[in-house]
C-alpha cells in the first residue's frame, strides 16, 4: 500500500552556484507570474531551514521563495555587504546576480521582490533595501544584531555616511513598507551580539533595544525628509533569539506574511 | 517482584504465577512494546510458531550472543539457565547467521542480541555457533491466540509522512549505513530541522535506534514498532505497510524530515523490493548510498541509476579513505560525502535538498 504524501512541490531545492560571485541558493515554487520573496539567513547559514519554513506555509503557497546562501569564503561580511579580500563579492552584488539568473531561468520577475531577513540576514536585508530601494517591494527584518542608522554623521555601516559625512544613500528606502520584529526576550548579550562602543552608544546593548532605536531613528529621518512613512515595530511576546522558537511558538511566518504579502 | 520471591508463590493462580515469572525473566528489546497483561498462559507443544510470536525461553548453551539487549537498551550478560523473553523471527545477516522461524516449539537459537529466536541454518565462518535456547512456552492470550508483536504495532493510518524523506541504502551489511543515517540526522538537526529517523528493515536491535536518538533524532522508530522482530521473508506489501506506518508516526510527532535506513545490501531481496517499490510510489525524496568500498559504490550507484534513482551522495565506509572516495566519485559521477560533511549543517543541507531529477546517469 502507498502512504499518501504531503504535497512536496513547495519544498525548496538546492541550486549550486553558477560561478564565482553568485551565491548558492535554495529555491521553492519557481513559477512564472508569482510574487517573489527573498529570505536571508543568519550567521548559522540556515538558508535551507528558512526557505523550507516559508515554502511549506500556506500563506506563501503562491510565492516563489529564494534563499541565497552567503558563505563566508565567497561573500565575507555579508551582513554589512562588505568583503574582506579582493576575491570576495559584496552580498548585494551577489544577490542581484543570482536574481537575474533566476529570472532568466524560471521566467520569474525578480526586478521587485519582498525581502525578509532573520538575525544576520536582517542586517543584510535592511542594508540591501537602503542601497537598492527600487528592488524591494516590502521589507521585514527580524532580530537584527544591529543596524545602519539613517544618519549621515555616522560612517557606514554604523550609519549611512561616507568618510566626509555625506550620505551614501538617499531617502527612497523610506517608501518601502517596512516591518521590524524582535522578541521581547531577545535581550541576552552573548558573543553573537556585537559589542562595539559606536553601536552601544547609539543603539544600546541588546537586540530589543537596538530594534527600538533603529525604528525611532528611521521615524526621525522620515520626519526630517518630510514623509509620513514609518517602520512598523512588532515585539514577539516571550520570544528570544531563536528562529525555530519564533516560528513554532511565535507564529513568525504568519506575521511575516502580513508584512510581506 | 524479585526472583527470590518465587519460593513464596504457592497459592497464586496460574496467570499470576505466569506474570511473576515473566517479570523475573530478561525481556529483550524486540518485545519492548508488548503488554504482558494480555498473556494468560503458555503452550509448550503442539503449535507451529509464527514470526512475531513471543516466547519465554531458557538459555541452554552460550554461543555468539552472550548478552541480550533489554527494553532499555542495556546489553546484559546472559548465563546458562537464564529465562528470557524473545520473539520469533527470521534472520538474514551475511556477517552472522541465516536463520528461520522453526516449525515447532523445540530448541532453537538466539540469533540476534535484540532478542530474536530462530533456527540457524548457516553462519559466517568468523563467528561462534549461535547461543542455544529451549522454549519454555509460547505466550497465549485469553482468546487462544498467541501473543504476537503485531498485536502491539503502531496503528497509524498512514495518512501522511514528513515533508521530506531521505532513504539510506547500502552495498552490504556493515557498509556504514547507520553511521550515515546518524550523520545526516545530526547535520540536519543542527541546520534547524526537526528530524525523525526510522529503520524500515532488518533485525530487531536497539543499537541503531539509540544511535539515531543520540545524533539528535526527535523520534526514532523501527519495524519492531510495526510488529516485526525481523523483516527477512516479509512480503513486499507488508513492507509497504510498515513503511507507511513508521513515516506516519514520524509525521504525527511533528518531524520535518525523516531519514530512513533500509538494511543490508541491494542484493538482498527485501531491500531491493522496498527500494523499487518506494521509488515507484514516490516515498523517498532522495537516496544516499552507503558503500563499503569504491567497487560497491560503483555497483550500487549503477544499480540505482538503472532504476531511475540518482543518489544524492555516496557515503559510508568508503568515504573514510580519500583515495577510495576519489575512485568512487570517478566511477559513479556522484559526490562522496564524508561523515564530517554529513554532520555539517550547511553541507548536509546542500545534499539533502539537491535536485537529482535532472541529472543524467553517469
Amino acid at each position: 500500500m502507498k502512504p499518501p504524501v504531503k504535497p512536496t512541490n513547495a519544498l525548496p531545492s538546492f541550486r549550486p552556484s553558477s560561478g564565482a560571485g553568485v551565491p548558492e541558493s535554495f529555491i521553492a515554487n519557481p513559477r512564472p507570474g508569482q510574487d517573489v520573496l527573498v529570505v536571508v539567513h543568519g550567521i548559522s547559514r540556515n538558508a535551507a531551514e528558512i526557505a523550507m519554513r516559508f515554502a511549506i506555509h500556506p500563506a506563501f503557497s503562491r510565492t516563489t521563495i529564494i534563499a541565497p546562501l552567503f558563505t563566508k569564503e565567497g561573500f565575507g561580511q555579508y551582513q554589512q555587504l562588505q568583503t574582506r579580500t579582493p576575491d570576495q563579492t559584496p552580498a548585494d552584488v551577489g544577490l542581484i546576480r543570482l536574481l537575474d539568473e533566476l529570472a532568466a531561468e524560471h521566467e520569474i520577475a525578480t526586478d521587485r521582490f519582498a525581502l525578509f531577513g532573520f538575525s544576520g540576514g536582517a542586517q543584510m536585508a535592511h542594508r540591501f533595501a537602503m542601497f537598492h530601494p527600487e528592488r524591494v517591494a516590502r521589507l521585514c527584518v527580524v532580530s537584527a544584531g544591529w543596524y545602519s542608522l539613517p544618519r549621515a554623521d555616522l560612517p557606514y555601516p554604523y550609519g549611512i555616511g561616507d568618510a566626509d559625512g555625506a550620505a551614501l544613500v538617499g531617502p527612497d528606502f523610506l517608501d518601502i513598507p517596512t516591518t521590524v520584529i524582535v522578541g521581547n526576550r531577545d535581550t541576552r548579550v552573548d558573543a553573537s551580539v556585537r559589542q562595539d562602543d559606536m553601536i552601544d552608544t547609539h543603539q544600546g546593548k541588546n537586540r530589543l533595544r537596538r530594534a527600538r532605536c533603529y525604528s525611532r531613528a528611521v521615524a526621525a529621518y522620515a520626519e526630517s525628509a518630510g514623509t509620513a512613512n514609518r517602520p512598523n515595530l512588532l515585539t514577539l511576546h516571550g520570544m528570544s533569539h531563536d528562529f525555530n522558537q519564533c516560528v513554532a511558538e511565535g507564529d513568525l511566518i504568519a506575521i511575516a506574511a502580513q508584512a510581506l504579502l | 517482584m524479585s526472583i527470590h520471591d518465587f519460593t513464596e508463590m504457592t497459592g497464586l493462580g496460574r496467570a499470576d504465577r505466569l506474570h511473576s515469572r515473566l517479570a523475573a525473566a530478561k525481556r529483550a528489546f524486540t518485545t519492548r512494546n508488548v503488554d504482558f497483561a494480555a498473556a494468560t498462559r503458555m503452550v509448550r507443544s503442539g503449535r507451529r510458531p509464527e514470526a512475531g510470536d513471543v516466547i519465554l525461553a531458557r538459555v541452554t548453551q552460550l554461543g555468539q550472543h552472550r548478552r541480550i539487549e533489554n527494553v532499555h537498551g542495556r546489553r546484559g550478560d546472559l548465563y546458562v539457565g537464564d529465562e528470557i523473553i524473545v520473539a520469533y523471527g527470521n534472520r538474514y545477516a551475511p556477517d552472522q547467521f541465516e536463520a528461520y522461524v522453526p516449525e515447532d516449539l523445540g530448541p532453537c537459537h538466539l540469533v540476534a542480541g535484540g532478542g530474536v529466536a530462530a533456527r540457524a541454518t548457516c553462519r559466517h565462518t568468523g563467528i561462534k555457533p549461535a547461543t542455544q535456547i529451549e522454549v519454555i512456552g509460547a505466550l497465549m492470550r485469553a482468546d487462544g491466540r498467541a501473543l504476537n508483536l503485531a498485536d502491539f504495532a503502531i496503528s497509524a493510518p498512514a495518512r501522511l509522512r514528513p515533508a521530506k524523506v531521505i532513504a539510506v541504502v547500502g552495498s552490504s551489511m556493515n557498509a556504514g549505513k547507520t553511521t550515515t543515517v546518524a550523520g545526516i540526522v545530526h547535520g540536519l538537526t543542527r541546520a534547524g530541522f526537526r528530524v525523525g529517523a526510522a529503520k524500515l528493515t532488518g533485525t530487531g536491535s536497539g543499537g541503531d535506534l539509540w544511535s539515531m536518538r543520540d545524533a539528535g533524532a526527535g523520534l526514532a522508530v523501527d519495524f519492531t514498532d510495526a510488529g516485526h522482530a525481523s523483516t527477512f521473508g516479509v512480503a513486499a506489501d507488508e513492507l509497504g505497510r510498515v513503511t507507511g506506518a513508521l513515516l506516519a508516526r514520524l509525521d504525527e510527532a511533528g518531524m520535518d524530515i525523516a531519514v530512513v535506513e533500509i538494511a543490508d545490501g541491494l542484493l538482498q531481496g527485501e531491500t531491493a523490493a522496498l527500494i523499487e517499490m518506494g521509488h515507484a510510489k514516490g516515498w523517498f525524496d532522495g537516496v544516499v548510498f552507503a558503500a563499503a568500498d569504491a567497487m560497491g559504490a560503483a555497483f550500487g550507484c549503477a544499480w540505482l541509476m538503472q532504476r531511475g534513482i540518482v543518489p544524492l551522495a555516496v557515503s559510508g565506509l568508503v568515504s573514510a579513505s580519500p583515495l577510495a572516495s576519489r575512485e568512487a566519485a570517478r566511477a559513479t559521477g556522484i559526490s562522496v560525502a564524508t561523515l564530517g560533511d554529513l554532520r555539517d549543517p550547511v553541507a548536509v543541507a546542500r545534499i539533502a535538498f539537491s535536485d537529482t531529477s535532472q541529472q543524467v546517469a553517469a
